[in-house]
Protein backbone atom coordinates (compact mmCIF):
# COMPACT_ATOMS: atom_id res chain seq x y z
CA UNK A 1 0.00 0.00 0.00
CA UNK A 2 1.04 3.48 -0.93
CA UNK A 3 1.72 6.27 1.44
CA UNK A 4 -0.79 8.29 0.12
CA UNK A 5 -3.23 5.27 0.58
CA UNK A 6 -2.48 4.32 4.32
CA UNK A 7 -2.31 8.50 4.85
CA UNK A 8 -6.25 8.87 3.21
CA UNK A 9 -8.01 6.51 5.91
CA UNK A 10 -6.86 8.87 8.54
CA UNK A 11 -8.09 11.77 6.28
CA UNK A 12 -11.45 10.26 5.39
CA UNK A 13 -11.93 9.35 8.96
CA UNK A 14 -10.63 13.16 10.11
CA UNK A 15 -13.67 14.66 7.31
CA UNK A 16 -16.03 12.12 8.63
CA UNK A 17 -15.76 13.64 12.34
CA UNK A 18 -16.11 17.15 10.92
CA UNK A 19 -19.10 15.99 8.58
CA UNK A 20 -20.55 15.46 12.33
CA UNK A 21 -19.03 17.87 14.32
CA UNK A 22 -19.84 21.05 12.37
CA UNK A 23 -23.66 21.02 12.60
CA UNK A 24 -23.81 19.50 16.14
CA UNK A 25 -21.22 22.91 17.25
CA UNK A 26 -23.30 25.41 15.15
CA UNK A 27 -26.73 23.18 16.97
CA UNK A 28 -24.81 23.46 20.54
CA UNK A 29 -24.57 27.36 20.36
CA UNK A 30 -27.67 27.91 19.44
CA UNK A 31 -28.84 26.25 21.86
CA UNK A 32 -26.59 28.04 24.69
CA UNK A 33 -26.90 31.37 23.55
CA UNK A 34 -28.94 32.88 26.36
CA UNK A 35 -27.69 30.52 29.03
CA UNK A 36 -25.13 31.62 31.95
CA UNK A 37 -23.21 28.97 29.87
CA UNK A 38 -22.37 31.17 27.12
CA UNK A 39 -20.08 33.08 29.51
CA UNK A 40 -18.06 30.51 31.06
CA UNK A 41 -14.22 30.23 29.92
CA UNK A 42 -14.16 27.19 28.19
CA UNK A 43 -17.40 28.14 25.66
CA UNK A 44 -15.60 31.60 25.18
CA UNK A 45 -12.72 30.07 23.75
CA UNK A 46 -14.22 27.54 22.01
CA UNK A 47 -16.69 29.86 19.82
CA UNK A 48 -16.80 34.00 18.10
CA UNK A 49 -17.65 35.57 20.92
CA UNK A 50 -17.73 38.96 19.16
CA UNK A 51 -19.74 39.89 15.89
CA UNK A 52 -18.36 43.30 14.08
CA UNK A 53 -21.28 45.79 13.33
CA UNK A 54 -20.93 49.17 11.91
CA UNK A 55 -21.35 50.47 16.32
CA UNK A 56 -18.21 48.42 16.82
CA UNK A 57 -17.67 44.99 18.13
CA UNK A 58 -20.88 43.19 20.25
CA UNK A 59 -20.13 40.59 22.55
CA UNK A 60 -22.61 37.59 21.97
CA UNK A 61 -23.09 37.25 25.94
CA UNK A 62 -24.31 40.69 26.58
CA UNK A 63 -26.98 40.23 23.56
CA UNK A 64 -30.34 39.65 24.52
CA UNK A 65 -32.13 36.86 22.10
CA UNK A 66 -35.39 36.41 21.52
CA UNK A 67 -36.37 33.36 20.00
CA UNK A 68 -36.57 35.55 16.26
CA UNK A 69 -32.99 36.60 16.55
CA UNK A 70 -31.84 33.32 17.42
CA UNK A 71 -33.02 31.64 14.43
CA UNK A 72 -31.82 34.69 12.58
CA UNK A 73 -28.17 33.96 14.16
CA UNK A 74 -28.50 30.28 13.43
CA UNK A 75 -29.29 30.79 9.87
CA UNK A 76 -26.31 33.27 9.29
CA UNK A 77 -23.99 30.42 10.83
CA UNK A 78 -25.60 27.65 8.71
CA UNK A 79 -24.77 30.41 5.54
CA UNK A 80 -21.56 30.71 6.59
CA UNK A 81 -20.22 27.11 7.40
CA UNK A 82 -21.89 25.76 3.90
CA UNK A 83 -19.19 26.03 1.77
CA UNK A 84 -16.38 24.39 4.05
CA UNK A 85 -19.56 21.78 4.91
CA UNK A 86 -19.73 20.88 1.18
CA UNK A 87 -15.74 21.28 0.86
CA UNK A 88 -15.51 18.26 3.13
CA UNK A 89 -17.95 16.46 0.91
CA UNK A 90 -15.72 16.83 -2.03
CA UNK A 91 -12.22 15.96 0.17
CA UNK A 92 -13.54 12.87 1.32
CA UNK A 93 -14.50 12.07 -1.91
CA UNK A 94 -10.87 12.63 -3.43
CA UNK A 95 -9.60 11.09 -0.40
CA UNK A 96 -11.79 7.46 -1.23
CA UNK A 97 -10.21 7.14 -4.71
CA UNK A 98 -6.62 7.83 -3.43
CA UNK A 99 -7.97 5.24 -0.77
CA UNK A 100 -8.34 3.19 -4.11
CA UNK A 101 -5.57 4.12 -5.82
CA UNK A 102 -7.06 5.98 -8.54
CA UNK A 103 -4.72 9.40 -7.75
CA UNK A 104 -5.31 11.13 -11.20
CA UNK A 105 -8.92 10.61 -12.23
CA UNK A 106 -11.31 12.64 -13.71
CA UNK A 107 -13.46 12.61 -11.32
CA UNK A 108 -10.46 14.56 -8.85
CA UNK A 109 -9.83 17.26 -11.34
CA UNK A 110 -13.61 18.08 -11.09
CA UNK A 111 -13.63 17.63 -7.39
CA UNK A 112 -10.38 20.54 -6.89
CA UNK A 113 -12.61 22.16 -9.68
CA UNK A 114 -15.38 22.47 -7.04
CA UNK A 115 -13.93 22.80 -4.38
CA UNK A 116 -12.06 26.26 -5.56
CA UNK A 117 -15.50 27.16 -6.87
CA UNK A 118 -16.46 26.45 -3.14
CA UNK A 119 -13.81 28.77 -1.98
CA UNK A 120 -15.19 31.64 -4.29
CA UNK A 121 -18.57 31.16 -3.39
CA UNK A 122 -17.48 31.52 0.56
CA UNK A 123 -15.49 34.61 0.18
CA UNK A 124 -17.82 36.25 -1.99
CA UNK A 125 -21.31 34.93 -0.94
CA UNK A 126 -21.64 33.04 1.90
CA UNK A 127 -19.57 35.05 4.70
CA UNK A 128 -20.73 38.62 3.78
CA UNK A 129 -24.12 37.04 3.84
CA UNK A 130 -23.74 35.32 7.15
CA UNK A 131 -22.07 38.38 8.72
CA UNK A 132 -24.95 39.97 7.10
CA UNK A 133 -27.37 37.67 9.31
CA UNK A 134 -24.87 37.69 12.55
CA UNK A 135 -24.94 41.74 12.74
CA UNK A 136 -28.64 42.03 11.89
CA UNK A 137 -29.62 39.29 15.09
CA UNK A 138 -27.37 41.11 17.48
CA UNK A 139 -28.63 43.95 16.78
CA UNK A 140 -32.32 43.39 16.15
CA UNK A 141 -33.45 44.18 19.81
CA UNK A 142 -31.62 47.76 19.43
CA UNK A 143 -33.86 50.81 19.57
CA UNK A 144 -35.19 51.48 16.44
CA UNK A 145 -32.68 53.31 14.36
CA UNK A 146 -29.66 51.25 15.93
CA UNK A 147 -30.20 48.10 13.78
CA UNK A 148 -28.22 47.24 10.96
CA UNK A 149 -27.87 44.92 7.82
CA UNK A 150 -24.33 45.22 6.11
CA UNK A 151 -22.44 43.34 3.27
CA UNK A 152 -18.96 43.81 3.67
CA UNK A 153 -15.91 42.02 1.11
CA UNK A 154 -12.79 42.16 3.61
CA UNK A 155 -9.14 41.08 3.76
CA UNK A 156 -9.68 37.34 4.35
CA UNK A 157 -11.97 37.45 1.71
CA UNK A 158 -9.69 38.27 -0.78
CA UNK A 159 -7.27 35.54 0.51
CA UNK A 160 -9.90 32.74 0.06
CA UNK A 161 -10.72 34.38 -3.64
CA UNK A 162 -6.89 33.40 -4.31
CA UNK A 163 -6.88 30.05 -2.58
CA UNK A 164 -10.13 29.80 -4.66
CA UNK A 165 -8.02 30.65 -8.18
CA UNK A 166 -4.62 28.31 -6.79
CA UNK A 167 -6.79 25.61 -6.32
CA UNK A 168 -8.89 25.79 -9.77
CA UNK A 169 -5.64 26.29 -11.18
CA UNK A 170 -4.63 22.80 -9.55
CA UNK A 171 -7.45 21.34 -10.84
CA UNK A 172 -6.72 22.20 -14.79
CA UNK A 173 -3.29 20.40 -13.99
CA UNK A 174 -4.72 17.29 -12.00
CA UNK A 175 -7.33 17.30 -15.34
CA UNK A 176 -3.93 17.30 -17.66
CA UNK A 177 -2.23 14.73 -15.55
CA UNK A 178 -5.38 12.50 -16.09
CA UNK A 179 -5.42 12.95 -19.67
CA UNK A 180 -1.74 11.64 -19.80
CA UNK A 181 -2.16 8.94 -17.86
CA UNK A 182 -5.23 7.55 -19.59
CA UNK A 183 -2.97 7.39 -22.94
CA UNK A 184 -0.31 6.11 -20.90
CA UNK A 185 -3.10 3.44 -19.90
CA UNK A 186 -4.11 2.81 -23.90
CA UNK A 187 -0.61 2.48 -24.82
CA UNK A 188 0.58 -1.14 -25.32
CA UNK B 1 -10.60 6.26 -36.26
CA UNK B 2 -8.87 6.79 -39.13
CA UNK B 3 -5.96 3.53 -38.34
CA UNK B 4 -7.31 0.11 -38.39
CA UNK B 5 -5.85 -2.55 -36.45
CA UNK B 6 -6.53 -5.78 -38.43
CA UNK B 7 -4.87 -7.91 -35.55
CA UNK B 8 -7.98 -10.53 -35.55
CA UNK B 9 -7.54 -11.21 -39.21
CA UNK B 10 -4.02 -11.69 -38.55
CA UNK B 11 -4.67 -14.06 -35.86
CA UNK B 12 -7.34 -15.96 -38.06
CA UNK B 13 -5.05 -16.51 -40.50
CA UNK B 14 -1.91 -17.58 -39.20
CA UNK B 15 -4.47 -19.65 -36.84
CA UNK B 16 -3.24 -18.32 -33.49
CA UNK B 17 -5.28 -18.33 -30.67
CA UNK B 18 -5.31 -14.67 -28.66
CA UNK B 19 -3.62 -16.33 -25.62
CA UNK B 20 -0.77 -17.54 -27.26
CA UNK B 21 -0.07 -14.08 -28.86
CA UNK B 22 -0.12 -13.19 -24.89
CA UNK B 23 1.78 -15.55 -23.70
CA UNK B 24 4.15 -15.15 -26.89
CA UNK B 25 4.62 -11.42 -26.40
CA UNK B 26 4.48 -10.87 -22.93
CA UNK B 27 1.45 -8.88 -22.45
CA UNK B 28 -2.12 -9.35 -20.83
CA UNK B 29 -4.80 -10.77 -22.81
CA UNK B 30 -6.88 -7.40 -21.30
CA UNK B 31 -4.39 -5.39 -22.72
CA UNK B 32 -4.10 -7.19 -26.34
CA UNK B 33 -8.16 -7.33 -26.71
CA UNK B 34 -7.44 -3.62 -26.01
CA UNK B 35 -5.30 -2.99 -29.15
CA UNK B 36 -7.81 -5.66 -30.66
CA UNK B 37 -10.93 -3.88 -30.89
CA UNK B 38 -9.18 -0.55 -31.27
CA UNK B 39 -9.46 1.24 -28.08
CA UNK B 40 -5.77 1.48 -28.13
CA UNK B 41 -4.48 5.12 -27.95
CA UNK B 42 -1.10 4.10 -28.74
CA UNK B 43 1.23 1.18 -29.76
CA UNK B 44 5.05 0.36 -28.59
CA UNK B 45 7.80 -0.25 -31.15
CA UNK B 46 8.67 -3.11 -28.46
CA UNK B 47 5.14 -4.49 -28.63
CA UNK B 48 4.78 -4.09 -32.49
CA UNK B 49 7.91 -6.07 -33.36
CA UNK B 50 6.84 -8.79 -30.87
CA UNK B 51 3.57 -9.30 -32.74
CA UNK B 52 5.24 -9.56 -35.98
CA UNK B 53 8.04 -11.65 -34.66
CA UNK B 54 5.31 -13.84 -33.83
CA UNK B 55 2.70 -14.33 -36.51
CA UNK B 56 5.48 -13.76 -38.79
CA UNK B 57 3.97 -10.28 -40.59
CA UNK B 58 4.70 -7.08 -41.83
CA UNK B 59 3.82 -3.74 -39.52
CA UNK B 60 1.48 -3.20 -42.43
CA UNK B 61 -0.41 -6.27 -42.14
CA UNK B 62 -1.54 -5.26 -38.56
CA UNK B 63 -1.94 -1.75 -39.03
CA UNK B 64 -4.22 -0.31 -41.75
CA UNK B 65 -4.66 3.96 -42.86
CA UNK B 66 -8.11 4.42 -44.37
CA UNK B 67 -9.34 7.73 -44.95
CA UNK B 68 -12.21 9.48 -43.20
CA UNK B 69 -15.29 10.64 -44.94
CA UNK B 70 -16.45 13.54 -43.81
Amino acid sequence: MERIQKLSIYFITFFNFLIYLLPISIIFEWCILNTPLMKSVIIENLFQQYVQTPLGFVKLSSVTWTPLTKIIKLVGDSIKILPFFLSLFALKSIFKNYLKGDIFKFTNAYQYRYLGLLLFLDALIAKPIGNMFNVLAVTLSNPKGLRYISITIGTPSFKALFCGAIVIVISWVILEAGKLNEERKLTI
Amino acid sequence: MSIIINLDVMLAKKKVKLQDLAEAVGITIQNLSILKTGKAKAIRFSTLKSICDFLECQPGDILEFKKELL
